[in-house]
């Protein structure tokens, strides 16, 4: 990877629609015309579509699919980031890799985003299915050195950031089901997990990973993947540049921690899960204190917990384990009354 | 405790932490958290080879209690080996479970350094902040 391609690619995406001259790019680099001619021709190998029109200069008609390393630190570099990004073609799971360059000492906040992942996990050791073509896998390294009860929330308040982002910036129609995952049309198109180390009560270190299905082929996933799963490109109404996706994400999600860190987030997390909560006000079936229980969900609390409206009027947090829809007789009724009392404001 | 100026005392024991307290005049209050469902429960053979004696002796020892309310997962992954089993020596710096809340999973040390005695969390089980996890020689 060389920093040359990463400006003749920052000029070209700068430029948008508009050709670029090869003589601006050569004076701008302190190379020959030839010497950027030959860079293109590098860079159309590895799938940039370069129009190039005699006078006129250069023009990007059309990015990889696949991440790319000069591309992305274009668009980082576009989105001002500051975040040091490590980049990887392949890796066993980038949450590993970031645990991994914590653990020699690497200073945070860092980066680590990967093409693929053999090793991609989510929650407990599940695998998170991972192919090679079309998907984002990014992990966000950091140093909280802050009692780990102000960090219960970080899962939450990240998984709203991509969640907001997403519908925002490419009015996708993304909901968030406590405590995280995305889906559209009740189907999981990214996950979270993170995973922390604890001294005493401090957070040590923590770790944010994300993979986000973008554009792949689901009719190639396993078929256990596929029934639950579904992409961005599925519902997104114009071509998605994954490594666009990936800087804009990198940027927002680094920006958001440091709003968490320094306790900014709080009335923006409640009013964004008001807006994108999947579970609101459905009947959901949760573990409480080591029991099974059904009640209405009713949004999170400050730390992040989900408040559930219990038949008897009491009102419960859960703040672990799994929440499913739930299926009692009753919840089905309660939930399909209107405005009932039991509404938690 | 209305005799006494007493307005809120605690009393915690394996595992079991009743608080009582005295709000106002005329209200006493007892809170006793889910700690009652997972009260001293012998334990099946849930910890696979080096099972604690189902009637825990009294031991004297240290334990490591549980830094937040949360699951207590005994491994990283459910077809993994636990952390630390019985007998196993660990120091300041190991990691012997993980609780997770809110999605978190946080990797919990001993803090402490000498061996495994007992494992008193079983695998998936809620616990609730303070609550001890591991009783260690």
């Amino acid at each position: 990877m060389s920093q040359t391609d990463v400006t003749i690619l920052q000029s070209l995406l700068t430029a948008k629609d508009d050709f670029v001259s090869g003589n601006d790019l050569a004076q701008q680099l302190g190379i020959s015309r030839v010497g950027v001619w030959a860079r293109l021709e590098k860079l159309r190998e590895s799938g940039f579509v370069v129009e190039a029109v005699r006078h006129r200069g250069y023009r990007l008609m059309e990015e990889p699919r696949r991440l790319n390393e000069p591309l992305l630190l274009a668009y980082l570099a576009s989105a001002e980031s500051q975040v040091p990004v490590f980049f990887h073609e392949t890796l066993d799971s980038t949450n590993s890799e970031a645990e991994r360059r914590l653990a020699n000492g690497q200073t945070a906040p860092f980066v680590v985003v990967s093409g693929s992942q053999t090793r991609g996990r989510g929650r407990l050791g599940r695998r998170w299915y991972s192919p090679d073509e079309g998907n984002l896998y990014i992990s966000f390294a950091f140093r909280p050195e802050t009692n780990h009860a102000r960090m219960q929330a970080i899962t939450i308040w990240l998984g709203l950031t991509v969640c907001h982002y997403l519908r925002e910036v490419h009015q996708l129609p993304v909901q968030i089901k406590w405590p995280n995952d995305l889906i559209i049309n009740n189907r999981k198109v990214a996950g979270m997990l993170t995973e922390a180390r604890i001294d005493a009560d401090r957070t040590r270190d923590l770790v944010f990973g994300l993979g986000l299905n973008v554009s792949g082929k689901l009719s190639e996933w396993p078929l256990e993947v596929a029934e639950i799963a579904t992409t961005l490109s599925e519902h997104a109404p114009s071509v998605l540049s994954i490594n666009n996706l990936a800087a804009d994400l990198i940027k927002r999600c680094t920006d958001a921690y440091q709003s968490f860190i320094e306790s900014r987030h709080l009335p923006q997390m409640l009013e964004l899960w008001q807006q994108y909560d999947a579970f609101d006000q459905r009947v959901i079936r949760a573990e409480y204190r080591g029991k099974m229980i059904e009640g209405v969900a009713g949004g999170i609390d400050e730390r992040g917990a989900l408040k559930v409206n219990l038949d008897n009027e009491q009102q419960i947090t859960v703040n672990s384990g799994e929440v499913t829809i739930g299926t009692s007789a009753w919840a089905q009724q309660r939930a399909a009354e209107p405005a009932n009392g039991l509404d938690p404001k | 405790m209305k005799r006494s100026d007493l307005t809120e005392f605690e009393i915690e024991e394996e595992g079991l932490r009743l608080r009582i307290s005295r709000k106002g005049t005329n209200e006493v209050q007892i809170a006793a958290p889910a700690q009652l469902a997972y009260a001293p429960q012998p334990m099946p053979a849930a910890a696979p080879p080096a099972a604690a004696p189902a009637e825990a002796p009294k031991e004297e020892g240290k334990v490591i209690k549980s830094p937040m309310v949360g699951t207590f997962y005994s491994s990283p992954s459910p077809d993994s080996p636990p952390f630390v089993k019985v007998g196993d020596s660990v120091n300041n710096e190991s990691v012997v479970c993980i609780v997770e809340a809110m999605k978190v999973m946080n990797e919990i040390k001993a803090e402490l350094s000498g061996t495994i005695t007992e494992v008193l969390a079983q695998n998936g089980q809620p616990v609730e902040y303070g609550q001890p996890l591991f009783r260690v020689k």
